[in-house]
């Protein structure tokens, strides 16, 4: 059913190389990332982006920047608000290293100023 | 076999490489805890996962391979084996990047370590994928089955859109109940939606048209209504649209009181693997 060939023929060669270059380029950024030095263990920044009025309730958008070297797993987010004694929480399943995430707050009054911080985490 | 040259043969071989991989690795695509485990996939492990599915793929390349001419000395199976690794890569890249799990923000180690684990299922496809998707094989089953049944208009094309049913079941059943779905079709645009719709087209056009066939006038010979290829491909997808919603009603993912944009992002985004599925099945039946 197969037949045997004895030699590459040039486009054999030429998907050949082609592939040698793509897999060299792999493991090149993988040696890269392997030889940067990656200590730091998670660490997060948290942003606000924009706040929206919609039907008379505030939807607060943030982003959750992981800036350590590890990746995060159930990350939760908790907002606190001046004055109020809810203290609505969010959980992000998984944050990579140097990676973010976004996510909304939902607020019946003007939260102002919101404050968000992060207020547990996983090592996967 | 004859091919007019060289290079119309290795594309033909790079295409099955390619169907190959897409059958064996979509059902991993469509695993959650594959993109999350690549978040935190080390660099030295990630480089081992790449090793380990090279060196399965030694004595593949070997036993099955995507070409179908076969090359028996180790220099050659060496760079056949390059080659079959670097068309699951970009395979899996391409997949990972059209369900929307690669995307802006994401640090290059979760990116690599995603395509990684991805490239291991599909560079095993196109290791295997001679074996399922030889030419003159294919070409004997589909003309023994002809001789059997003797044809008929009608008959032709209720056995092709059975076989594209029960391919695409044997996929969508597994994907269907689980949350993959509903976590791809939220992230994409509908834009994005129609570059799926036009990847399922095309890699069940090249499973069944290009990979499995020396050349698509055997498959052409048949007399299903539905048998030229591009309306036999569209015809398929049809059919494997209709298996995704049933799959997904069946499963109460999806009711007839959503959206349509819900209910026709969710089909689309199942329908991907149920088409190659059911590109399987015509050629198994």
């Amino acid at each position: 059913m197969s037949s045997e060939k004895k030699q590459l023929s040039r486009a054999e060669l030429v998907s050949f190389s082609v592939s040698v270059i793509i897999l060299l380029a792999l493991v090149g950024s993988l040696l890269y990332i392997w030889l940067s030095p990656r200590t730091r263990p998670a660490e997060f920044r948290i942003e606000i982006r924009e706040i929206q009025n919609i039907r008379g309730e505030y939807h607060v958008w943030f982003s959750v920047i992981n800036e350590g070297d590890e990746t995060a797993k159930k990350v939760i987010v908790q907002a606190i608000l001046p004055g109020s004694k809810d203290e609505p929480w969010t959980v992000f399943d998984y944050i990579p290293a140097r990676s973010q995430v976004q996510g909304v707050f939902v607020f019946q009054a003007k939260p102002d100023p919101a404050n968000l911080r992060v207020i547990s985490f996983q090592k996967p | 076999m004859e091919y007019n040259s060289p290079w119309k043969k290795e594309w033909k071989d790079i295409l099955r490489g390619i169907s190959g991989s897409f059958l064996f690795g979509v059902p991993l695509l469509y695993t959650v805890e594959v993109w999350w485990a690549g978040n935190h996939t080390g660099p030295f492990q990630t480089f081992t996962v790449l090793l380990v599915t090279f060196g399965f793929l030694l004595p593949l390349s070997r036993a099955s391979g995507f070409r179908v001419e076969k090359h028996y000395g180790w220099k050659d199976m060496l760079a056949d084996s390059v080659t079959s690794l670097c068309i699951g890569a970009v395979a899996a890249t391409f997949s990972l990047f059209m369900v929307g799990v690669l995307r802006p923000g994401l640090d290059l180690a979760a990116v690599l370590g995603k395509i990684a684990l991805e490239t291991a299922p599909f560079a095993l496809g196109v290791g295997i994928s001679d074996l399922i998707l030889h030419p003159e094989r294919v070409k004997e089953e589909e003309r023994n089955s002809k001789d059997q049944d003797g044809g008929g208009l009608l008959r032709d094309t209720l056995k092709d859109a059975g076989a594209t049913a029960l391919g695409s079941i044997i996929i969508a059943f597994s994907i269907a109940p689980t949350e993959e779905v509903q976590l791809i079709a939220s992230r994409l645009s509908s834009l994005w939606l129609i570059g799926i719709v036009a990847a399922s087209l095309l890699i069940s056009y090249m499973i069944v048209f290009e990979a499995a066939f020396v050349s698509i006038d055997v498959r052409k010979s048949q007399k299903g209504i539905f048998q030229h290829p591009f309306s036999e491909t569209a015809f398929s997808y049809f059919v494997s649209l209709v298996i995704a919603f049933v799959m997904l009603w069946t499963f109460q993912q999806v009711s007839f009181q959503d959206s349509p944009e819900k209910l026709l992002s969710y089909t689309i985004v199942l329908g991907f693997p149920s088409v190659i599925g059911g590109a399987a099945g015509r050629l198994a039946v």
